[in-house]
C-alpha cells in the first residue's frame, strides 16, 4: 500500500469517529459551554490529527503483542492520549473555570462511552483527580490502561464486550 | 458514490447545529455505510459504529455532566 493510499485509508478509517465526535461536541458540549460571553468550538483539523494518530498507535500496539483486536479500554485509554495531546476544542471571549477542562471533560466522556462504564461508578474524590492529572499532570497511558480496564471490567451498567484477542 | 444520504442520515444532519451539518456530511460521505470491511483498519481489526455510540450518548449525557459538576468545582478550587 503506497504512502497516499495508506492516508487515504486512514482518513476513511477516522471518518466515522469524526462523525460521531463532531455529533457529541454539537449535542453536549456546545450547548452547556457556550453562550453569548464564550463562544466554544471543535476544531475539525486537530480532531482529525487526534483521530489518525490513534489509529496508528494502536495498530502498531496491536502488531506488536499480536493481537487480533484492541479490547475497549485500549481503544479508551488511546484515544484519550489523542485528545488530550491534540485538544480540538477551543474556546474564546469571557470563559468561565470549567472551560480551562472542557477537552478534558470531552475526552473522559468518549471513554466513559467507549468503555459503556456510568461515569457515577468513579468515587467522587476520583472523578476530580481523574480531570486534574489530564489537564495539569502527565498523561500517562500505562496507568491509565489499567484503570479503564478496572472500571471496564467491574462496570455495574452491564457486561463487558467479549474480547476476541 | 452517489452524494445523496439515506433519509435517516439526513434527518440525523438536520438535527444537529448547521456549522457542523458539512463536516459530518463529508464524513458519512467519505466512506460506504453498507461496507463492513470500510470499517476495519488494516492489523487492527479496529471497529467503530457512530449509531452505537451517539444512541449510548443519549441515555448517559445528563447523568454524566450532573456527576462531574462538583468534580469541575473542586479543580477551579484548588487551582484558584
Amino acid at each position: 500500500m503506497s504512502e497516499q493510499d495508506f492516508n487515504d485509508h486512514l482518513d476513511r478509517v477516522a471518518s466515522p469517529f469524526m462523525a460521531a465526535f463532531l455529533v457529541l461536541f454539537a449535542e453536549e458540549i456546545e450547548p452547556r459551554y457556550s453562550d453569548d460571553r464564550v463562544s466554544v468550538w471543535m476544531s475539525s483539523s486537530k480532531l482529525l490529527s487526534a483521530l489518525r494518530s490513534y489509529l496508528i498507535d494502536i495498530g502498531r500496539m496491536v502488531d506488536f503483542h499480536h493481537l487480533k483486536v484492541a479490547d475497549d479500554p485500549k481503544k479508551a485509554t488511546y484515544l484519550v492520549k489523542w485528545l488530550l495531546k491534540e485538544k480540538p476544542i477551543m474556546y474564546q471571549g469571557n470563559p468561565r473555570k470549567e472551560h480551562a477542562v472542557l477537552n478534558e471533560i470531552f475526552a473522559l466522556r468518549v471513554a466513559t462511552l467507549i468503555l459503556r462504564v456510568g461515569v457515577q461508578n468513579i468515587p467522587e474524590e476520583t472523578r476530580a483527580l481523574i480531570i486534574y492529572t489530564m489537564r495539569y499532570r502527565h498523561y500517562e497511558p500505562d496507568g491509565f490502561l489499567v484503570f479503564f480496564d478496572h472500571l471496564w471490567r467491574t462496570a455495574e451498567n452491564g457486561k463487558p464486550k467479549a474480547v476476541r484477542s | 458514490m452517489s452524494d445523496r444520504l439515506p433519509k435517516e442520515v439526513e434527518e440525523a444532519i438536520a438535527a444537529i447545529p448547521e456549522h457542523y451539518r458539512d463536516a459530518v456530511r463529508h464524513a458519512y460521505l467519505n466512506q460506504d455505510m453498507r461496507d463492513v470491511d470500510a470499517w476495519i483498519i488494516p492489523n487492527t481489526s479496529e471497529e467503530f459504529a457512530p449509531s452505537d455510540f451517539l444512541n449510548e450518548a443519549k441515555k448517559t449525557e445528563t447523568a454524566f455532566y450532573e456527576a462531574l459538576t462538583s468534580a469541575v468545582e473542586s479543580i477551579s478550587s484548588k487551582r484558584a
